[in-house]
């Protein structure tokens, strides 16, 4: 036992450096399943200020740009409204019903991880809640993956761990899954797409009307390039982001109203079918 | 004493801002993050307490996570870091030689730039090894943790070379 303090008072820098180290790695172990819920809910506190500061920064210096953008969502929209679909007013009102939109604004956020996240300014006393889509002025920005009172934690489409099936807007054709290999943030991979079938570069990818957290028809981005390999009856697709995530100030947070009434009605078919 | 570890911390403390605030805005391309707060600890005294550099390494990388929401990278390649500073110094410096100098760090005086950009750009390269093996953790992503450790490391040994030479006068 003396020995063993002995050893340990010898070495008690290199013991120290160790112990240090590993608090390091396990907090790296602990926290950084994107979640990161324990971390974000007690840091953001401290850092709220510190953010809120740059973001005020940063807004200033984006705000030409952001008004762009503004401009351009206004021509889209107006577009929109005055091309309405001859729907009768009962299927239009149940339309507008489904999908409930909160504003919220990026505070902080990550776009050189491999596995980043952002954090926006509304939380549970908003209504956000955990699955949610959220989309911004160019598109698809993620989903909702943590959320506390006053703030949420988003997964974005640059996070390897994100997926989504796209729906090819020329083709009307919903397969295959986008994700992102960690490299470049303006570039995602669509992989399981038949190369039998008629792709051809500049083709839009958008939501699909499967999809229980974004509405249909939200921009993704647009084919880029692709490869066929020999070996392989798949595409190799490089897509080219709709968003620009190093830009990004304001999102749309959307809650599809419909998605729980879904969710039980699969339920109850999983359960019949297991009688 | 106190004030100069108090200087120190707010030197680290600055450091760390000026990562989070200009350095991290500025885009250098694709694999290039160059992380210039380590020069807050890089060049302490050798002949400071070593507990007392480990606890301002420490420091830094905690509070670099805590802006970065990196969960403990930073603070696990901040200690590494510092430790293997210290060993190198004990093993590879004559410390003596270079405080006869007048100088209490290493500088291109003691052995030439060439010397001093070799052993700087290790510890640098050191540091960023390890922040990006635990970022992007995973054994199919080797070269591209190899290729952005090394060119990060070109870029923060540059930054922290040029501020160290024009900005910071002593310790």
């Amino acid at each position: 036992m003396l020995y063993l303090f002995r050893l340990l008072r010898n070495n008690l820098f290199g013991v120290l450096s160790t112990l240090l180290f590993l608090f390091g790695y396990w907090q790296v172990m602990r926290f950084n399943a994107y979640q990161s819920s324990f971390y974000f809910n007690t840091s953001s506190t401290l850092t709220s200020n510190i953010t809120d500061t740059r973001e005020s920064i940063n807004s200033f210096f984006g705000l030409p740009g952001e008004n762009r953008k503004l401009l351009n969502q206004n021509k889209v929209l107006i577009e929109a409204l005055s091309n309405q679909t001859p729907f009768s007013d009962s299927i239009a009102n149940d339309y507008k019903k489904q999908y409930d939109i909160t504003i919220a604004k990026i505070i902080n956020g990550s776009t050189k991880n491999t596995n980043n996240i952002f954090t926006i300014n509304r939380g549970k006393k908003h209504g956000i809640q955990k699955g949610e889509g959220v989309i911004g002025p160019e598109g698809v920005i993620g989903i909702v993956i943590d959320v506390n009172s006053n703030f949420a934690v988003v997964m974005p489409l640059i996070n390897s761990k994100f997926t989504i099936t796209p729906e090819i807007e020329e083709l009307k054709f919903a397969n295959g899954v986008i994700s992102w290999d960690g490299r470049n943030t303006n570039f995602l991979k669509l992989s399981g797409i038949s190369k039998f079938r008629p792709i051809k570069k500049g083709m839009k990818l958008i939501t699909s009307h499967y999809s229980k957290r974004f509405p249909s028809g939200i921009k993704i981005g647009t084919i880029h390039s692709l490869e066929k390999e020999e070996n392989s009856s798949f595409l190799n697709i490089t897509v080219k982001t709709a968003t620009d995530f190093h830009s990004l100030n304001y999102v749309y947070v959307i809650k599809n109203n419909y998605v729980s009434g879904i969710d039980s009605l699969n339920q109850q078919i999983m359960k019949s079918d297991a009688h | 004493m106190l004030i100069d570890y108090l200087k120190i911390i707010l030197g680290i403390i600055l450091a760390v801002l000026v990562q989070y605030f200009i350095v991290d805005q500025i885009n250098f391309g694709p694999y290039v993050k160059p992380y210039m707060y380590i020069l807050s600890f890089l060049f302490l005294n050798f002949e400071r307490n070593k507990y007392a550099q480990l606890g301002l390494a420490f420091f830094a990388g905690f509070f670099m996570d805590l802006l970065h929401q990196s969960y403990g990278m930073h603070t696990a390649a901040c200690v590494a870091l510092i430790y293997f500073k210290i060993k190198a110094e004990g093993v590879i410096l004559n410390t003596e030689a270079i405080s006869l100098q007048g100088n209490h760090h290493l500088t291109p005086k003691y052995r030439g730039f060439r010397f001093y950009a070799i052993y700087f750009s290790i510890l640098i390269a050191l540091h960023h090894v390890i922040f990006f093996s635990l970022d992007y953790y995973k054994w199919t992503s080797f070269l591209t943790i190899i290729i952005s450790t090394v060119l990060s490391s070109i870029v923060s040994f540059a930054f922290i070379h040029l501020i160290k030479t024009y900005l910071m006068r002593r310790e």
